[in-house]
């Protein structure tokens, strides 16, 4: 039998282990830029390449923003990191850490109350959601105005955690319908945290899922901002990036996912999948 | 025998009602089980990337493999370079931050169960506060705490998959602690004394001794640990934030997926979450079950 104590051999065998695993963390590929970047037509390696930038996204919209970083690495060589979450988390986040370069908002709200604590530089927009009523494909139940949710189960987005689900509160406060719409919900539906969550109640039971706009809920708007934050080190590079997000490519792959100012027609079809700009389901 | 066929059936009865509680709780974990795999077979494909989607996935798993079903949708997630880095991360945190808290969790559950002092009540809660607060509270305060380090081990940690290893850890330490001082608590300490008298130091009789007696307790610590950590995600997402590729592990997929409301992406990662467990905690009970009976054998001789 060895004469090494048990205790003493354990203690090596986790020493060894703890050096073995943390060589084994991943490490992620250099931040070289991607090949074919000098060769694009558009190779305007842009402030800052090779840089790093530190953004927090709201992860509402992550699937735009996901495809727009990648298309900006190509293009100018800054690598984009995307830390996701709830806008208010993210802004509690940057107020304690006060690390990273931007912060892209799911609404004004959040950017203005970052620029108003001293953590960011005015926001710039860079697209718009609107409150639509999100029903099954081909609205079976014939939903037109909130007015026919009388007697529907309704998920809507929470007015106090969702930007949507704010501007919806402000748009119907205005025409004096909104008492009436939140005991709709209290009593015989849900709020949700997230408009994804509020989609997905209706998707996960109908195949398609369809937007009905309301002319009461037009003025139920909310922008997505970005805004270069006061503390990053790599300003320009950061202005850089929220430059590209507010323009023309910013702009194309935001609307391609249901972003932006694009006016609908009543009912009109807007594929299987629901998107942030649906602030409400009904069915 | 009247007599011998009345408690005969009282048996019966016993072990039925507890077949029923045991069995009606596994049910419901299977059905949900069920469901999920039901949900991801009956869902088209490309739910989740016809807006677009993830373009990693829809480049490399499109032809084929992205197909729908249950198959197309694990295909779909595995694509996707970012899901691999996650259960790589994964993988290696949890099992890091599982030693780190067996290496606090072993002296500090001996020391709480076979010292008394005064202020120990109050020590002991302290313990609890990474059970008892909000997971997200923990992931702010260590953010606060680290603020105040030095700027090179902020920058080595906030937002680094360091962070991950520490949030993780800093909770499945408490729940390691807290089973381990119950094991030791079990642990008769006459052993150890009589070692003593043979003139054992105490490092020794506890090496030799309680150690091996502790074994059982450690594997299960190490088990809750490990699966605390898997399923670990409040303190990450404020402490470590939810990087793709970065500090993203499996809990933080689900919840990114969710929050762009892609549903099979979600579901076929949480999937994927409870298969790694079930692999992982079967191989340490059997893992246990050996050393249980390694350690009957050995003390038999």
């Amino acid at each position: 039998m060895s004469r090494i104590n048990p205790l003493y051999r354990l203690l090596a065998v986790c020493g060894v282990l703890v050096v073995a695993l943390a060589a084994l963390m991943p490490r992620r590929p250099p931040a070289a830029p991607a090949p074919g970047a000098q060769s694009d037509a558009r190779s305007d390696a842009g402030p800052g390449a090779g840089a790093t930038l530190l953004v927090y996204c709201a992860a509402s919209v992550r699937q735009p923003i996901d495809r727009l970083a990648e298309q900006y690495r190509r293009r100018s060589g800054v690598r984009i990191d995307l830390g996701y979450g709830g806008s208010n988390t993210l802004l509690s986040q940057i107020e304690v850490s006060r690390q990273g370069d931007l912060f892209l908002a799911a609404d004004t709200t959040y950017t203005t109350l970052a620029t108003r604590r001293g953590l960011a530089e005015p926001a710039a927009p860079i697209a718009r959601m609107t409150a639509v009523l999100a029903v099954p494909a081909g609205n079976p139940l014939g939903v037109r105005t909130i007015g026919d949710l009388a007697t529907l189960r309704v998920a809507a987005g929470s007015p106090d955690q969702t930007a949507i689900g704010r501007a919806t509160r402000e748009a119907l406060q205005r025409a004096g319908r909104w008492r009436g719409f939140d005991t709709l919900v209290r009593r015989r539906g849900v709020y949700k945290p997230t408009v994804a969550d509020v989609a997905g109640d209706v998707a996960r039971q109908h195949p398609g899922v369809v937007a009905v706009e309301d002319p009461l809920l037009a003025g139920a708007r909310s922008e997505i901002a970005v805004a270069v934050l006061t503390c990053s080190r790599q300003v320009e590079a950061a202005r850089g990036f929220a430059r590209f997000l507010a323009g023309e490519a910013g702009r194309r792959v935001l609307e391609e996912f249901g972003y932006g100012g694009v006016r609908r027609v009543a009912g009109g079809t807007r594929g299987a999948k629901p998107d942030g700009s649906h602030s409400r389901a009904a069915r | 025998m009247p007599h011998a066929s009345r408690i005969k059936l009282a048996d019966t009865a016993f072990t039925a009602g507890l077949a029923a509680a045991a069995g009606g709780y596994l049910l419901l974990l299977v059905l949900l089980v069920a469901a999920d795999l039901a949900f991801l077979s009956a869902t088209p494909a490309g739910g989740g990337d016809q807006t677009g989607g993830n373009q990693n996935v829809s480049d490399q798993g499109g032809g084929g493999l992205g197909g729908g079903g249950l198959g197309g949708a694990f295909a779909q997630a595995w694509a996707d370079p970012n899901i691999r880095y996650a259960v790589r991360l994964t993988l290696v945190s949890c099992t890091l931050s599982t030693v780190l808290a067996m290496l606090v969790a072993v002296p500090a559950g001996y020391l709480f169960s076979r010292s008394a002092f005064r202020a120990k009540p109050l020590l002991d809660t302290l313990m609890d506060i990474p059970i008892v607060l909000p997971p997200l509270t923990v992931g702010l305060s260590l953010l606060i705490l680290l603020q105040l380090a030095p700027a090179w081990l902020q920058r080595m940690v906030v937002y680094q998959p360091a962070a991950v290893v520490l949030a993780q850890f800093v909770v499945a330490a408490a729940l390691a602690v807290r089973t381990m001082r119950a094991a030791f608590d079990q642990i008769d300490p006459r052993l150890e004394q009589v070692a003593r008298t043979l003139g054992a130091t105490r490092a020794q009789a506890f090496g030799w001794v309680t150690l091996a007696e502790a074994r059982p307790g450690m594997i299960t610590a190490a088990t809750l640990a490990w699966a605390r950590s898997l399923g670990e995600f409040g303190p990450l997402l404020v402490f470590a934030g939810a990087t793709r590729g970065k500090t993203e592990v499996l809990a933080t997929t689900v919840y990114l997926e969710l929050s762009a409301g892609n549903l099979r992406g979600a579901v076929a990662v949480s999937l994927m979450m409870i298969a790694t467990a079930v692999v992982v905690l079967t191989a340490a009970r059997l893992l246990h079950a050996r050393w249980g009976r390694v350690q009957s054998s050995s003390s038999g001789s």
